[in-house]
């Protein structure tokens, strides 16, 4: 009976110890964790902990399923209210605020979010703060940055905080046309804000782009006369 | 590291625990008691103690639930005794090293359906640790023996259940072992096959090999066992060799045509006598020689005619059928038929 | 050559795996999927190639689960109820050997069931030019390590149950594992005390993560893998996997039949 005892205790320390190295692997791993899962930084709510946790390893075929449906409501169009242009917005925004928990690097989903409640529902601090969610989690996105230049820019009209977005796309962006067109949203911010030299420094940044010399000649000279220059229009915004 | 220690200990020669004089199984005060949540513990095995000679084919028997098929799994190591102990080939109970020279065929076996017949005798050698041309030949030849040869590349699926028992009497012979445990070999097998599994005991015993053989055909463990041992709830009622338990019948049988009612009647005053009336004869039975000469003057005084007499021929079903049922009748422990353990 | 048992029962729980044919037409279905979904567009030009990544890797975890479910919890829970058992411990085989081989042999035949869908994964991938191929195989082998943990667990489990209480319980506690951070998040949102954090966090690390071998994301967004973190989550999965065989064997071990 002794040595049965014995023998248990040493099954119980033998246990013990493998998991004191299964604690001591999982230690070992979390200081990995932000280099290379898709949590990267990001802090979520209990609510998408639960959400993500059931979804799994599937929660990104989930987000591309649920974008399929967003895609869907955004682009269909229906009387509401009277409002032919209004089109499935209620059934939007709780899909792309899963497709966010779901996958942090959907940046399509923090676009179109951000468009959505900034131009549709008129919500233009709400969609800033959804937009900066969208930038910690992708802080190469020039896309999302661009997006919430222009609603500093045309409903919040902080011209200067548009710009410093502006500037900070034309950064990341590794594409000569994604640059300028960045660089030229920049120009036009500036100038609308008043600072026309501003914007001619801007203009001479984009005569450096390859192939966009003349465009920004053209511009430049525009200033030079003090003739107005077209903006840039953001994708997706409502015309007037 | 591993792998070597693991192939070192799995190839290590058994230096000992074993000699030609030792008793193949020895077990002693062998106990298994089956804890139950709700009702009280159930005893299996009350202290059993038994040696197995070498080279003998040994019946072990007993009525259903009397704790055969406990005890040769106690033997395999495939459950733990809750008291006493004991050894096969010199090695404790259950041991690796024990099961290294052990070939068992369970009651009624199961097989992998996947595969065919000489697949699972190879896997099974494999576990031996036989080598390639080793193992091809024992299958080659094990498949011949047990009749199986035709049937060789038909996956196990197919097999019929006594072309199954065949099966697991091959995988049982193997790794040649020095100890054969069968429970019920002849389940499944039709008269002939019976027969060629009783000459492949007799081989083996002609070989050195011991068998250990549970079953409930008791005229097979008569016709092939050296010896028996009767198991009854448990305990051991008796053991002993073939012709010592059958040996020890004094009754007489007479055979009578023409008896009369008044025959019955002064027979019944026979202490220990038995009347049974048949079509054509009625046959007397008294216990010793003494009784006889006063029923051949009573047959003679009723006109009847003695048409045989001689000494009753017992057979281990009867002998079986008389120890059991006393003991059933008693409730408990009954004398053992020959006043002791043989 | 004169093999060990263990590596008598992995071979013979390959053999037995293929020749079931459960493996087979799961490892066949899965890659028939993958090769579908390759065609399908229904998305604009960019994020095809994401969700068929998407699709792809959700494929290959599920089938791979599937199958490692169905083969480790018929091993030994099916070995016990179908009998067959008792022709094996009678045998010069001891039952941690039993165990293992089981173990070694069901995350081999899985891996040849997995190689073929990461295969197709890879193929189209290049096609696309829709990132890193050596991407794809990391996600593809941390993918397969998530499955040998699983095997342990199943393995585990399945030393004391019946293969449908063993397949069940087993996906019970690989869902449960992915709840481990909510249990975390809300143990700090509905509780100032410091023994319940501590006890949350305690749970965080004594139970599975598999989420420390998800590394789909990687394929999907492009990402690279960092040779550390394979080497430091195989050390995790090894860990794990050992425990849970070592509670297997031990269980197995005082199991009577």
């Amino acid at each position: 009976m002794m040595t049965a005892r014995l023998g248990h205790y040493r099954t119980i320390a033998i246990a013990a110890v493998l998991l004191a190295c299964v604690a001591g692997t999982q230690a070992l791993v979390d200081v990995y964790r932000p280099a290379v899962n898709d949590e990267a930084g990001v802090q979520f709510s209990g609510a998408a902990e639960v959400v993500r946790g059931f979804a799994g390893q599937i929660r990104g075929l989930l987000a591309d399923v649920l974008w399929l449906r967003v895609d869907e409501y955004a682009h269909r169009r229906r009387l509401t209210g009277g409002d032919i242009n209004r089109g499935d917005d209620e059934a939007l925004m709780p899909l792309v605020r899963l497709i966010t928990w779901l996958d942090p690097h959907y940046v399509s989903a923090y676009a179109l979010g951000g468009q959505w409640l900034a131009f549709h529902f008129n919500k233009p601090r709400e969609a800033v703060i959804f937009y900066d969610e969208g930038i910690r989690n992708n802080p190469q996105a020039g896309e999302l940055l661009t997006g919430v230049a222009f609603v500093d820019w045309r409903l919040l009209h902080d011209n200067k905080a548009a710009a410093a977005r502006v500037e900070q796309a034309a950064s990341v962006q590794g594409d000569d046309q994604a640059r300028f067109q960045a660089l030229w949203l920049e120009a036009h911010i500036l100038l609308d804000g008043g600072d026309r030299a501003g914007a001619i420094r801007v203009w001479q940044r984009v005569a450096a782009i390859p192939g966009y010399g003349p465009t920004a000649r053209h511009f430049l000279a525009q200033l030079a006369r003090g003739g107005a220059v077209p903006a840039p229009a953001a994708a997706g915004t409502p015309q007037p | 590291m591993i792998c070597s220690a693991l192939a070192r200990d799995f190839h290590r020669n058994d230096a000992g625990g074993d000699s030609p004089v030792q008793p193949v199984i020895s077990v002693h005060d062998l106990a298994k008691r089956y804890r139950s949540t709700l009702r009280s513990d159930r005893a299996a095995l009350l202290g059993l103690t038994l040696d197995v000679p070498r080279g003998e084919i040994y019946g072990f028997l007993g009525p259903n639930g009397a704790g055969k098929t406990t005890t040769i799994k106690l033997l395999l190591g495939l459950i733990r005794p809750t008291g006493g102990g004991g050894t096969v080939l010199g090695h404790p109970l259950g041991s690796v090293d024990a099961r290294r020279r052990v070939g068992f065929l369970p009651e009624s076996p199961y097989f992998y359906e996947y595969l065919r017949g000489d697949e699972l005798l190879d896997y099974y050698g494999s576990l031996f640790g036989l080598t390639d041309p080793v193992r091809r030949e024992r299958v080659d030849a094990l498949l011949r023996l047990v009749g199986l040869w035709e049937q060789r590349r038909l996956s196990v699926r197919k097999y019929s259940r006594g072309m199954l028992q065949r099966l697991g009497l091959a995988q049982a012979l193997i790794n040649d072992p020095d100890l054969v445990i069968l429970d019920e070999p002849a389940g499944g097998l039709d008269p002939i096959g019976r027969r060629e599994m009783r000459d492949i005991l007799l081989g083996l015993r002609e070989r050195g090999k011991t068998v250990f053989l549970s079953s409930h055909i008791l005229a097979e463990v008569e016709t092939v066992c050296d010896r028996v041992a009767i198991l009854h709830r448990g305990e051991l009622v008796t053991v002993g060799r073939i012709g010592d338990l059958l040996a020890g019948s004094r009754e007489m049988e007479l055979t009578i045509h023409g008896a009369n009612g008044s025959l019955a009647r002064h027979i019944e005053t026979i202490p220990g006598a038995t009347i049974h009336h048949g079509m054509d004869a009625t046959v007397v039975v008294v216990p010793e020689q003494r009784f006889v000469y006063p029923v051949i003057d009573l047959v003679r005084e009723s006109g009847g005619q003695i048409v045989s007499l001689g000494a009753k021929r017992e057979r281990l079903e009867d002998v079986f059928v008389k120890l059991v049922g006393a003991r059933d009748a008693a409730g408990g422990p009954a004398p053992d038929k020959n006043g002791g353990a043989a | 050559m004169i093999a060990s048992p263990l590596f008598v029962i992995s071979r013979q729980v390959m053999r037995e795996a293929w020749r079931r044919r459960t493996l087979p037409v799961l490892a066949l279905f899965g890659c028939g999927i993958i090769i579908a979904s390759a065609f399908l567009s229904f998305f604009q030009l960019g994020t095809e190639i994401k969700f068929f990544k998407d699709v792809a890797m959700t494929v290959i975890f599920l089938f791979g689960a599937m199958a490692t479910l169905v083969l480790v919890s018929t091993q030994l829970s099916g070995e016990i109820e179908s009998r067959t058992i008792y022709n094996v411990l009678s045998k010069p085989v001891r039952r941690y050997e039993l165990v293992l081989g089981k173990f070694f042999g069901a995350t081999a035949a899985i891996a040849v069931a997995v190689a073929p869908m990461v295969t197709i994964l890879m193929f189209f991938m290049y096609v696309d030019q829709g990132g890193s191929l050596f991407e794809a195989v990391k996600a593809g082998y941390m993918l397969w390590l998530s499955f040998v943990v699983l095997s342990a667990v199943a393995l585990a489990i399945a030393s004391f149950s019946s293969s449908i209480v063993c397949a069940a319980l087993s996906v019970l506690v690989y869902v449960a594992s992915y709840l481990k951070g909510a249990v975390i998040a809300y143990a700090g949102m509905v509780t100032y005390s410091r023994v319940a954090a501590g006890a949350a966090q305690a749970f965080y690390y004594l139970l599975p993560n598999f989420e420390n071998l998800n590394v789909r994301m990687a394929v999907v967004h492009n990402e690279v893998v960092p040779w550390a973190y394979l080497f430091r989550t195989t050390l995790y999965a090894a860990a794990l996997s050992a425990f849970f065989l070592y509670l297997g064997t031990q269980i197995f071990e005082e199991r009577e039949f």
